[in-house]
């Protein structure tokens, strides 16, 4: 008997072993590849953030972080970008509920403005882009408008306003995805615990804040994270519309990093990488400690 | 689990060490070339076709023949031998050929399938054109004799370009016609005209392949050579044949061999081509077999499979041809020498011929090549634009990841970027080791790819790039700056200080200057301040169009008119000879002029605009033998003034500047001076040895005082050439465009700090 079970529990053993063996098998291609296209690279980042050039490797440990964050053009980037999603994501996520809580509830036309919201991430960048340089060049319809109203033109690429563009020209591609979002989330919200809400006589913006919000805190966090990062993507619409070398109030952290790249600055460009990520790693901690505390006493 | 994970360990470190190992098996080195690598060796054939166009051969099977012509000057008349070469032995003979007519010009000759040759004699006479048919043997015995002229009915004045048989017998003539175009005739075996084709363009030769006849012509297109079929029955041409893969400005020659029957050269490499499908298989790089290809009429493969090419190489003394045949072999079977990596971007002519000519001469090392851009690859439909940037990314991703070449190309690279980041290596000590003695160069020359004191690449050879005016309007004036320009253009208003419009004159006035406006120490930009802004506003006045080269404008201003009515007050020169440009340039002044040089604060404004320069990768492991080249390019081989006078170029050399000059006020024995006229647009002028000995101290003092290169800061110029034209077209005032240029450089400037 004891022997029986002896060999019983061998056998457990080598086939859990032989499970064990397989599983490692069979995730070794996942795991090389995040080795090969995320680990590696971004090792090979931190290592040359603390070299002097591509050429010589010559170890200088933070040096480049030093140089890159007392940069004027880092500086200037760096601010710009801040500035930018400071307007633009709060902007992208409270519109977006709006529009969610607008069209949840009973209009008329609802799928059509659903659509018309929709359309625009189905449209190419270039043409985007390409529509955005007709409505706003300096002989484009924006200044045309302005001209109406007796307005001197307005260079809307070249001066300050041309934040007010990118900011416009990022809520137009991305206010219908998280308006999606928030009206899947605003659906999945349980319909007794508002009618029970509305009967004890609470009003709408209570049930809006103490209700809907806590359901929502996990789409939102979900939303502004996206918004975010699309926030820093925003340089490939701003390159299109102004080149590598733009007007100072769209210099973003991105055309400081391409422009580095194109001079073989590798060290400047992975310091300011690394930076970047480690500022990207704080804001989104914030986030998720403030989703805890909105979202903990959420059901489920 | 503890066996596992040793295991795994063992079997990991086994798979690497074998991995390490065989990698040392049969190793390619940096240049990608291993010994087993197939190389075509050289053999040059010791035939002396003589100077001059070889209007006539054939080849046939093993044998090539062609006709070759002797002066008698006792006799006064020139001789004709038809010649036989054995391709595969080298050797040469005579074919003893019958006497053809007196007056008769063999001008065609070609081989029936019997072998017998087809000849075709041309005669001029008062009555007309002759041209007779002779059939001979293979040892040169008339067979027959035939008048064809009546039957070609060819227009007076129009000539034979060449003569070619089919395999049926059938006679073809591609005939230069009176118009400028080119007709190909067909003359059946049987006598009878079977079909003509009329061509605007210029037909270069005609292949028959698998019963089918096509022609290669230049003029049709701005795609380069085309190929197209011909049918003689209806008298048209079909639609043309591409091929991918080939040159697209390559002088495409055809000939029937290889694999598939069809070998294409398109001037840089030699393939087997598929007709069917329009695909070609590279079989070698010419310039791997150290072959400068000028111009292959001939070329075909022998019965042993080696190839072999007649290669035509122009030149200012006539045209010169070689005879190559080629074997195949593997780079383990020859003397073993070091591979050299050469990178450039665009490879230019001179730089590849010296190339071919280091590799032929040097038995330690060869050179091998890697072009990032041939722009013979590019088509129409291609981005340009995108493509070059594709290469200069290629290129600093090599230099950065330590695959780049051996020696690299300046020409259109970032000099000062890669000198900054250490990419390039000092040459200054192998110079100082080498028995290279620095005074035999010009100094501004040796000088001029320095950093710091330390000298980081060498020009070849060079342009002077100057702004030239009459000397009696610039009485006084030995240099200036900005300002003091555009007060003596203001002093003359009646006239335009240049033929060329706003963005030109601003190029002009700032492309020596951007120090004025950008502090690299302080990283300040002041293109705000009331200097530029004048400058704008100077530039403003010559508004958007120049007619320079509106040539349909019936009231353009020619250029000499304009500088000798004084309309235009100053040209921008490029200088590169005494003989030529010096020449021009005085005439262009009626004899004064003056090389005032770009308006700059310091230094004489004149500058040298590289024709080539090349730099040692600081990561090299080949230093020597990157330097043995760049030793090559400063010897007297190559800096000898003939060359360079055909380079368009100055040589760095003195000894060969002297030369230079010499050989263009010295007429050779039993020449005369006279060499011809030369000029563009309105003006031309005699082109005289003697008289070139009136601008010799004028060619060499702006030598010695060129400082400077002829390149820029193209990102900061960029910047202001888009946001002036804003201000140039009125949209925007001269302040407005300003305040965008500094702000957009300023960004700029921090970046690089």
């Amino acid at each position: 008997m004891k022997i029986a079970k002896r060999k019983k529990s061998k056998n457990i053993l080598k086939y859990q072993q032989k499970g064990k063996r397989f599983s490692i098998f069979c995730l070794l291609p996942s795991f090389s590849g995040v080795m090969l296209f995320f680990v590696i690279p971004f090792i090979v980042v931190i290592y040359y953030s603390m070299i002097d050039n591509p050429i010589n490797h010559e170890f200088v440990f933070f040096e480049n972080f030093i140089s890159v964050f007392n940069n004027e053009a880092f500086r200037l980037a760096a601010s710009n970008t801040l500035k930018f999603s400071g307007i633009a994501v709060p902007l992208a996520v409270s519109l977006a509920l709006l529009l969610a809580m607008m069209l949840n509830s009973k209009i008329p036309f609802r799928s059509h403005f659903r659509t018309f919201f929709l359309s625009p991430m189905m449209v190419p960048i270039a043409s985007v882009v390409l529509i955005w340089q007709v409505l706003f060049h300096y002989n484009g319809l924006a200044n045309d408008m302005l001209g109406v109203f007796g307005v001197h033109k307005i260079d809307w690429f070249k001066s300050d306003y041309a934040q007010i563009v990118v900011v416009i020209l990022f809520l137009w591609k991305n206010l219908g995805y998280n308006m999606i979002l928030f009206m899947a989330a605003l659906s999945s919200i349980p319909k007794e615990i508002l009618e029970v809400a509305e009967m004890e006589s609470a009003k709408p913006w209570q049930i809006f804040w103490y209700i809907k919000i806590r359901y929502l805190s996990a789409t939102i966090l979900f939303v502004t994270i996206m918004s975010l990062i699309n926030s820093f993507k925003v340089f490939r619409e701003i390159f299109l519309l102004t080149g590598a070398r733009p007007f100072s109030s769209v210099y973003m952290l991105q055309h400081y990093m391409n422009n580095m790249f194109e001079r073989l600055d590798y060290q400047r460009l992975s310091a300011a990488a690394i930076m970047m990520s480690l500022a990207m790693v704080f804001i989104i901690g914030i986030m998720f400690l403030t989703e805890n505390y909105f979202g903990r006493d959420v059901e489920g | 689990m503890r066996n596992f994970k040793q295991k795994f360990i063992t079997l990991t470190l086994a798979v690497i060490l074998l991995s390490g190992l065989m990698t040392a098996c049969g190793r390619k080195d940096d240049s990608g070339i291993g010994p087993d690598t197939i190389a075509f060796l050289a053999a040059y054939q010791d035939v002396d076709f003589g100077t001059g166009y070889i209007q006539s051969a054939v080849a046939h099977g093993d044998y090539f023949y062609y006709f070759s012509y002797e002066w008698l000057a006792e006799e006064m008349r020139g001789e004709n031998k038809l010649m036989k070469v054995a391709l595969a032995e080298g050797t040469v003979s005579e074919v003893t050929l019958f006497p053809i007519g007196e007056n008769e010009h063999i001008s065609g000759i070609t081989m029936n399938a019997q072998g017998n040759f087809i000849l075709l004699a041309s005669a001029w006479s008062e009555n007309g054109n002759t041209f007779i048919i002779y059939e001979a043997s293979p040892d040169g015995r008339k067979i027959s004799e035939t008048d064809i002229g009546e039957k070609l009915n060819i227009d007076q004045g129009a000539w034979i370009q060449q003569m070619f048989s089919d395999p049926d017998g059938n006679l073809y003539f591609i005939v230069s016609t009176n118009t400028g175009g080119t007709n190909l005739l067909s003359l059946g075996n049987d006598g009878a005209i079977k079909g003509r084709v009329e061509y605007d363009g210029w037909i270069q030769n005609l292949l028959f392949y698998e019963n089918d006849i096509y022609l290669t012509a230049w003029g049709e297109s701005s795609s380069g050579m085309v190929l197209r079929q011909v049918d003689f029955t209806t008298g048209s041409l079909g639609p043309e044949v591409k091929f991918e893969g080939l040159a697209r400005w390559g002088n495409m020659n055809f000939a029937n061999g290889g694999e598939t029957g069809l070998l294409i050269s398109d001037g840089t490499s030699l393939f087997t081509g598929d007709m069917e499908n329009g695909t070609v298989t590279k079989l070698l790089d010419w310039i791997d077999s150290d072959i400068l290809i000028n111009n292959v009429r001939f070329f075909g493969q022998l019965t042993n499979g080696s190839f072999w090419l007649l290669n035509e190489i122009y030149g200012q003394d006539g045209t010169t041809s070689e005879l190559i045949v080629l074997e195949q072999t593997t780079y383990g079977e020859l003397p073993p020498r070091q591979f050299i990596t050469y990178g450039a971007l665009n490879l230019s002519h001179d730089i590849r011929m010296a190339i071919i000519n280091f590799n032929k001469a040097n038995d330690k090392y060869r050179i091998t090549i890697k072009e990032y851009l041939n722009f013979n690859d590019l088509t129409d439909d291609d981005d340009w634009q995108a493509a070059w940037e594709a290469a200069i990314l290629q290129f600093n991703t090599d230099l950065t990841s330590g695959r780049g070449p051996d020696i690299i190309d300046l020409s259109n690279v970032n000099f000062s970027l890669l000198a900054s980041k250490g990419v390039l290596y000092d040459l200054t000590s192998l110079i100082d080791k080498s028995d290279i003695d620095r005074g035999d160069y010009l100094e501004n020359a040796i000088n001029a790819y320095s950093q710091n004191g330390k000298i980081y690449g060498m020009m070849t050879g060079f342009m002077i790039n100057t702004l030239v005016g009459h000397a009696s309007r610039l009485e006084g004036i030995e240099r200036w700056d900005i300002n003091e320009m555009i007060e003596w253009a203001e002093k003359h208003p009646e006239s335009q200080l240049m033929n060329a419009n706003a963005v030109m004159v601003l190029s002009t006035l700032i492309s020596s200057n951007f120090d004025k406006f950008v502090d690299w120490n302080t990283g300040k930009c002041d293109f705000t301040g009331d200097e530029f802004i004048r400058i704008m506003e100077f530039a403003a006045t010559f508004g958007d169009d120049s007619d320079a080269w509106d040539w349909s404008n019936p009231d353009r201003i020619g250029t000499y008119e304009g500088i000798s009515t004084g309309k235009y007050l100053l040209r921008d020169e490029y200088i590169y000879d005494l003989l030529f440009t010096m020449s021009m340039i005085n005439s262009l002044f009626d004899g004064e002029p003056k090389f005032i040089g770009y308006p700059t604060d310091s230094g004489s404004g004149i500058l040298m605009s590289p024709s080539g320069a090349v730099a040692i990768n600081n990561r090299s492991k080949h230093k020597d033998g990157a330097y043995a080249f760049i030793y090559y390019l400063m010897s007297d081989t190559f800096q000898n003034a003939e060359n360079m006078g055909q380079r368009y170029s100055i040589p760095i050399k003195k000894s060969a500047v002297d030369e230079m000059i010499r050989v263009a006020t010295t007429v050779p024995p039993g020449q005369e001076d006279h060499m011809g006229t030369s000029g563009y647009d309105d003006f031309s002028v005699d082109i005289s040895r003697e008289r070139s000995k009136e601008f010799v101290d004028q060619f060499r003092d702006i030598i010695n005082r060129a400082e400077g290169l002829r390149i820029y800061d193209n990102l900061i110029y960029n910047i202001i050439d888009e946001e002036s034209k804003s201000f140039f077209s009125g949209q925007k005032s001269a302040r407005e465009a300003a305040e965008i240029i500094q702000n957009r450089i300023q960004v700029y400037v921090n970046e690089n700090r």
